[in-house]
């Protein structure tokens, strides 16, 4: 079966935001989807069942609690998406075509909307692919390299131990964990990348900045847009006390 | 002691200098420079070490920095504006769908529009008609 895995942890904004593209999900799709969240956070106002398939609730507070996830799909293919991305073309439906044989389908970064994208000066590497929009089958070596990607980047954010060339701005940015990981697999992973593949992880500066600056062609629509959830609204509605265990918070 | 550096034209006449004066003691202050009847003496120090074409040139560079600073304080504002946006409809949306009646409205081609909402009166037009539809279905009336 394929499947939708979403997460949600830390702040309820996120959350409330993975109902909105669940929701909307089911919207243009029948696709399965499973919720990876905090039991605090489920409402009893309305029924979530009537928006996601599956709950699981035992995960970590974790502000990348989405790579611990990824491993524990129950699927055969998994598409992951950020919690602040929201469906908006029922294009949607024919997602799964995209998997075609590969291993994973991505999308790129575009550096002219993004932060930090330099691994290297020296090198000349970049971060290729972005974190929001990630499908996967679930060959042993795809499963490992997502619980590789999550025990990797929890020792990364404690400990830079990476060639001096290397940009320190790296340590926060998972995208760069996989980059490590892809680049040093002896395994090589066959990754697909959708034509006009922006359409699919439409980050919402592209209605400012175009999608390629160099072009003065409009972007055609998006079939997913990436909004930004505003920092305030994170803080005002994250967890008020941390554990570093998958224990549920009551 | 003191030294006259970087001066540019004060005005567009070419008959003030705007200059920095840097003292031996480390002290620097902006000098600002006319020429007088009597003869002003920064004025005439100032034609002996710089020419008006590198006063010129001075003034140009000036100014391209000035206009630069400017263009990137108005780029640097209009993206701040459009954050500001950009969170704005986000969090009315957000609150448009966590609307029971919209959330669970099978009214999908309405939903698309209040998703692509530009505006905040375009949000309420759309989300106010699909909450008042499927008000009046649930109520039977259509």
């Amino acid at each position: 079966m394929n499947g939708i895995v979403l997460v949600a942890s830390t702040s309820k904004a996120y959350f409330n935001s993975a109902v909105r593209l669940a929701t909307s999900i089911k919207d243009y799709s029948d696709i399965n989807i499973t919720l990876f969240t905090h039991k605090t956070f489920l409402p009893d106002t309305y029924d979530i069942y009537k928006i996601v398939d599956n709950v699981v609730t035992d995960i970590p507070v974790n502000i990348r609690a989405k790579l611990w996830a990824l491993s524990r799909t129950p699927y055969e293919n998994t598409l992951y998406l950020d919690a602040d991305m929201e469906v908006v073309s029922p294009e949607f439906s024919k997602v799964f075509n995209l998997q075609k044989d590969n291993d994973l389908v991505l999308t790129k970064i575009r550096p002219h909307v993004s932060k930090d994208v330099i691994i290297s000066e020296e090198t000349k590497d970049k971060l290729t692919y972005h974190g929001g929009f990630v499908m996967y089958n679930n060959k042993p070596e795809t499963i490992n390299l997502m619980k590789n990607w999550y025990d990797d980047f929890i020792e990364q954010q404690k400990n830079w131990n990476f060639p001096s060339h290397y940009n320190t701005n790296m340590q926060k940015w998972d995208q760069f964990t996989l980059w490590r990981l892809l680049k040093e697999s002896e395994y090589k992973f066959k990754i697909g990348t959708p034509t006009n593949d922006y359409r699919w992880n439409y980050i919402w500066l592209y209605d400012h900045k175009g999608v390629n600056p160099k072009s003065k062609a409009e972007p055609k629509d998006p079939i997913i847009y990436h909004h930004t959830i505003p920092q305030e609204l994170v803080y005002e509605k994250r967890l008020r006390f941390r554990t570093s265990t998958a224990e549920d918070i009551d | 002691m003191r030294i006259i550096k970087n001066p540019v034209w004060g005005n567009s006449e070419k008959t003030q200098i705007i200059c920095k004066f840097e003292y031996d003691d480390g002290r620097e202050l902006i000098a600002s420079v006319m020429d007088t009847e009597e003869g002003n003496p920064d004025w005439q120090e100032i034609f002996e070490r710089f020419t008006v074409q590198e006063i010129d040139f001075n003034t140009e560079e000036d100014l391209e920095g000035h206009r630069k600073r400017i263009e990137e304080r108005r780029l640097a504002q209009e993206q701040e504006e459009r954050i500001a946006k950009q969170n704005f409809m986000f969090v009315a949306k957000s609150e448009a769908f966590e609307i029971d009646l919209i959330r669970d409205s099978d009214e999908v081609e309405m939903k698309t529009a209040l998703r692509k909402a530009k505006s905040l009166i375009e949000l309420n037009c759309i989300s106010s008609a699909l909450y008042t539809l499927e008000f009046l279905k649930s109520k039977g009336k259509i």
